[in-house]
């Protein structure tokens, strides 16, 4: 009784699932989904490293119950790429040098989307305050930032 | 095995109410940015409850509506939209200040003002100015609404005077008089290093640069945040000119103590708090200065 279905659209797919009320949308991501490129790293809201975009949002999909994106929209870093056309962010991530290990980019890739989706000019005090809940051990902040501020040129030029 | 949990979504406010008044033991959750902390963290938690019920679809709990003398925030307005309000920013700026510096952009995007108030810990960042802008709780229940002002909110921490049958509805903010300054001073950003972080919401209403009426209210100094009486009769009818704000900040150190005593985080909270009451009281002045 206490299985949930939801339905939701996750990368342009209409999806059900059933799941228990207190599921994790990220454990939903990743193991009923195989979408393994959402990551967790501290699993309370502090790193980033689950975010995905939900209506529009950069939310930690691990402080989101699954059984509240019913009827709603999400997306993750496997929804960015076209096909084998990357996303100018993953391609501006790239050429910057912005990733090392890789745990966090899905994450930081995921806030600066939500960011660009909204904002196509960002200041570099707003790509900072987007990728705030965002944390990275290895490559330094600089690299992600000028990223991010290169993909946003690269899209306003087009 | 965890037990089984039951999940309601209520998009009616009525039906809501009627679940909890069946049911006290039915926690509800709405941005889940603190509740899921809490069901990781606490191996009993879901043993407790006997289920989630979700009110983010509520409208009586959503939006922010200026009316004649008020303005209502619904408990379910996000961080974010608080920062994003031009009402807010023009008429309470230490509260969008105080949304502005929570957790991070995924926790503004989730996290609600009714969620940080009801959750009630020591660093419930928008209580302060909540307190200082002298706002009201509505609180409801199937059995009906009763007012309560944010200063009597919370009893302890992370208790408040919400019963378990009761949802918050919304705070209701009395529009600032004409010449009001507010202002939220913050020291410790990430909640990663949170020991304490101390917070101060000021709130003065001035006039031909005398202060009329103020409220000073610290975050996290105190079990549960609390107007400093001492520190603002010292800033009451006063020329703003001849405010000494390091003066007044000792004396606030001193209030804290008073309230506290002496704990092992004291010798870290006294200059912590003296360097707020101080940056906000320069501020007061320079606004002053500039009119
Ligand atoms: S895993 Fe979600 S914020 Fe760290
Ligand atoms: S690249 Fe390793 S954490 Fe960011």
């Amino acid at each position: 009784m206490s299985e949930i279905k939801v339905e939701f659209t996750l990368n342009d797919n209409k999806e059900s699932v059933v799941v228990p009320a207190e599921e994790r949308l990220l454990d939903t991501l990743r193991e009923r989904f195989d979408l393994t490129g959402t990551k967790e790293g501290c699993g309370v809201g502090e790193c980033g490293a689950c975010t995905v975009i939900l209506d529009g949002e950069a939310v930690n999909s691990c402080l989101v119950p699954t059984a509240q994106v019913d009827g709603r929209q999400v997306r993750t870093v496997e929804g960015l790429a076209e096909g084998d056309e990357l996303d100018p962010l993953q391609q501006s991530f790239i050429d910057h040098q912005a990733v090392q290990c890789g745990f966090c980019t899905p994450g930081m890739l995921m806030s600066a989307r939500a960011l660009l989706d909204k904002n196509t000019s960002p200041t570099e005090e707003e790509i900072k305050t987007a990728l705030d809940g965002n944390l990275c051990r290895c490559t330094g902040y600089k690299q992600i930032v000028d990223a991010v501020e290169a993909a946003a040129k690269k899209e306003e030029r087009e | 095995m965890k037990k089984d949990i039951s999940f309601y979504h209520c998009e009616e406010l009525d039906a809501a109410l009627k679940l909890l008044a069946e049911d006290n033991n039915l926690k509800p959750i709405a941005g889940g940015t603190d509740l899921m902390v809490e069901m990781r963290n606490d191996e009993n938690f879901q043993e407790n409850i006997s289920g989630l019920l979700d009110i983010t679809a509520l409208e009586e709990l959503q939006g922010i509506t200026v009316k004649e003398n008020h303005i209502n925030i619904g408990a379910l307005v996000t961080h974010q939209e608080i920062v994003n309000s031009e009402v807010l920013q023009e008429k309470y700026s230490a509260l969008v200040a105080a949304a502005a510096a929570i957790g991070s952009t995924q926790i503004r995007n989730r996290g609600t003002i009714g969620g940080n108030v009801c959750n009630a810990a020591a660093c419930a960042d928008t209580l302060g100015p909540l307190i200082a802008f002298e706002a009201d709780a509505l609180l409801e229940s199937y059995a009906g609404e009763r007012v309560v002002p944010a200063a009597d909110l919370v009893t302890r921490p992370y208790q408040t005077v919400i019963r378990d049958d009761e949802l918050l509805k919304c705070f209701r903010l009395p529009l600032p008089a004409a010449d009001t300054f507010s202002n939220f001073q913050k020291i410790g950003r990430r909640q990663a290093l949170a020991i304490t972080r101390i917070s101060l919401a000021l709130v003065a209403q001035i006039a031909d640069g005398m202060v009329k009426q103020v409220k000073v209210v610290p975050g996290s100094t105190t079990p549960v945040p609390e107007p400093f009486a001492g520190v603002e009769a010292r800033i009451r009818d006063r020329k703003i000119a001849d405010l000494k704000p390091a003066e007044i900040a000792a004396a606030a150190s001193e209030e804290m103590v008073s309230i506290t005593g002496e704990r092992w985080s004291t010798p870290y909270k006294k200059p912590a708090l003296e360097t707020l009451v101080t940056r906000a009281l320069v501020q007061l002045k320079e606004v002053a200065d500039n009119e």
